[in-house]
């Protein structure tokens, strides 16, 4: 598949992701997916309440979730550059910056693009944690 | 489609369809939304015009098809703008040096070619991270390590030709001096092979550096000569064990005997790992433990302690020096590592003892004495790259916490090379604390110690803040351009630098009216008359763009 339009194209039984602001480190880009996208997981930090509750929201509603302590290495070496490599893997999550920043920038080397996004899986959000960004990598 | 200067929309087009051709249609971006994963995270720029941009990026799979493009930018006069992974953000990611480039995205290039664990080398393409090399050895259970930086997501041969280092022993942590070969497509598209690499048959590419003749290999290191393709590597054979002690020193004047000491130790090889130097009483910790630090928050300080930090004058004051005396803090702390057989490690340790000794009051302290290889499940207890393990850890420094409450949108590197000993590193605060208070800069606002990446030197690794706000950008690049310029009034020049900042740098380097620019300049003019590899890096502009850059 063209990376690419990986995002566009693959729509089939979409989490709607409503882009909010644009820009992530930087402020970059004029991304948005033209349609909603498959998500392979839902990543959390459980050091934080509001992340783990987003987490649980996620398992509730039948998504499969990875659990974080900040540092994303194992998350990426183990799972997420395997799903990559194969061309797919659009996560979603609600973790510090410096962790989306990372994963971001990990993902671009499978031409995939990261946006911080106000409400990644719909329904209720956890109340906001100033130290806490959700996003979306697809 | 955005487009190179100087080149029609029309020519641009055509030469775009023959990269198309080379590479695959899938693997030539010209889409702004493509080209955005081209943009420095950390650009000094952010959210400004002068940002540099790329026109497209390609992602060729092989050497010839790098010799293809060359050739086609030749023919078009396209300007190309090479690039490994395009991880070393704060020395300017994988943007390119002049806006309007073709980025020449090279991680599909990711073959590990050969990992020799009998004499203890690899061969590698510019594609291969850290992470990827180390992955290839721990599943084939090889008994090498690499030597790697933090973070370990950048590219082998990337870090090495940009001149980076690691942390693990004196003989691997300069990560360019440890390579041995190279393969290079020339502007003019011919291949060539550094070394023994040029001796067709020859088994010791990777065995022996500098073959006959002239040694080229560093020329193509922070320069635009050519596009490395392949590249050996010592690697570090698997060590026995680990020790890992430090060496505390009561007195603000002991700093000199501790680098003096320590330099003896270095040069004779009685310790090799990678020294790390803190000041408990300043309340600086060590390299080793910074992320640590950041996760969990630095010791506990007390009131008196904190009040006495705030009179001191470059580092020192006599009340600091006798509260740390009478509450057994020490002024210095020096972290030493020692790698290999067990009986060996420990008579390193006991001989450095020793040597130590020599300055009263010095004490000791063992904080590990490991067996190698490590449990992967104790490794986190380490700051992994010590051990040779690439991480992602250090991206904890940037989070928002209780000790860190407004982390920066990316930064810039300061690193000035100083001399080591314990004077210079006065000095250098003395100078370079005076001159960013005067430009209002946050960089050595409180006694800075520099770090022992490479034997001999020492070197400050300074991150100055890219802020939201383009105003405060402006002052800090305007305010880092002339940090640059007082480092040179005094003999301290950077090892390496964001683009934005290469003319300013290699403008200090200015020994016989600038006979070292102008010899690069020369080079460049025979090796790439029409200037199509990266233009400008590291400050080397081919004769048609020359002087015409702010």
């Amino acid at each position: 598949m063209d990376r690419r339009n990986f995002c566009v194209l693959s729509a089939a039984a979409a989490a709607s992701i409503a882009v909010g602001r644009m820009g992530g480190m930087g402020g970059m880009g004029r991304w948005a997916p033209a349609a909603p996208v498959t998500l392979y997981k839902v990543i959390f930090d459980a050091r934080f309440s509001a992340s783990r509750a987003f987490g649980s929201a996620a398992a509730g509603s039948g998504r499969m979730t990875a659990a974080i302590r900040g540092d994303v290495t194992a998350l990426w070496s183990d799972d997420l550059r395997l799903q990559w490599a194969k061309g797919g893997g659009a996560i979603a999550g609600m973790t510090t910056l410096p962790s989306f920043f990372c994963l971001q920038q990990l993902a671009q080397d499978h031409w995939m693009r990261g946006r911080i996004v106000s409400n990644p899986l719909g329904g209720k959000m956890p109340p906001a944690d100033p130290r806490l960004v959700s996003w979306v990598i697809a | 489609m955005r487009v190179p200067p100087g080149i029609s929309q029309g020519e641009f087009a055509k030469a775009v369809a023959e990269f198309e051709k080379v590479v695959g249609r899938q693997w030539v971006f010209t889409r702004d939304e493509d080209l955005d994963l081209y943009r420095d995270a950390y650009s000094p720029f952010l959210n400004e015009p002068e940002e540099r941009i790329a026109s497209a990026a390609l992602a060729p799979a092989a050497t010839e098809e790098v010799q293809q493009i060359v050739r086609i930018a030749n023919r078009y006069r396209v300007p190309l703008y090479a690039i490994s992974t395009g991880k070393n953000l704060g020395y300017g990611g994988s943007a390119p040096a002049y806006s309007g480039c073709v980025v020449v995205d090279l991680k599909r290039m990711n073959r590990i070619i050969e990992v020799n664990e009998a004499n203890a080398f690899a061969l590698v393409e510019p594609g291969v991270s850290y992470f990827d090399l180390y992955r290839y050895i721990q599943e084939r259970r090889l008994k090498v390590w690499i030597d790697c930086p933090d973070p370990g997501w950048g590219s082998v041969v990337g870090n090495a030709i940009d001149r980076g280092g690691g942390y693990t022993t004196a003989n691997y942590r300069n990560h360019f001096d440890s390579h041995c070969g190279m393969e290079v497509v020339l502007p003019s598209g011919e291949v060539l092979r550094t070394g023994m690499g040029a001796l067709p048959g020859a088994a010791t590419w990777q065995q022996y550096k500098s073959g006959c003749g002239p040694w080229i290999d560093g020329i193509f290191s922070q320069s635009n000569y050519g596009i490395v393709t392949k590249m050996g590597f010592w690697l570090m054979p698997q060590p026995e064990a680990y020790l890992r002690g430090t060496v505390s020193l009561p007195r603000y004047r002991d700093l000199g005997s501790l680098v003096e000491t320590l330099n003896y130790l270095e040069n004779s090889r009685i310790t090799s790992g990678f020294p790390d130097i803190a000041s408990p009483l300043i309340g600086y910790p060590p390299i080793g433990q910074v992320q640590l630090w950041n996760e969990t928050g630095p010791p506990a300080m007390t009131d008196e302690h904190r009040k006495l930090l705030a009179g001191v004058t470059l580092g020192y004051s006599e009340e600091l020096e006798a509260y740390g005396l009478k509450a057994g803090i020490p002024y210095w702390e020096l972290w030493l590592s020692f790698h290999g057989p067990r009986e060996v490690i420990d008579a390193q340790w006991q001989a450095a003892q020793r040597h130590f000794t020599k300055i009263p009051g010095a004490k000791f302290r063992v904080v590990d004495r490991v067996d190698l290889p490590l449990d992967p499940a104790k490794a986190e207890d380490y700051h992994e790259p010590e051990l040779g393990i690439p991480s992602l850890r250090v991206f904890s420094i940037g989070a928002r916490t209780p000790w860190n409450p407004t982390p920066s949108k990316g930064h810039m590197w300061f690193s000035p090379i100083i001399p080591r000993t314990g004077a210079a590193i006065i000095e250098a605060n003395r100078v370079f604390s005076a001159a960013a208070r005067d430009l209002d800069m946050p960089l050595f606002r409180s006694f800075t110690l520099p770090a022992c990446f490479w034997e001999r030197s020492f070197i400050f690794i300074l991150a100055t803040p890219v802020t939201e706000d383009p105003a405060t950008n402006r002052r800090y690049r305007e305010g880092f351009k002339k940090l640059i310029e007082v480092g040179g009034q005094h003999g301290w020049g950077e090892y390496r630098t964001a683009p934005v900042f290469q003319q300013a740098v290699m403008d200090v380097y200015s020994f016989n009216n600038h006979a070292l620019q102008r010899f690069h300049e020369t080079l460049k003019d025979a090796i790439d008359p029409n200037g199509v590899l990266s233009p400008g890096r590291y400050a080397i502009w081919p004769k048609h763009l020359r002087g015409k850059q702010s």
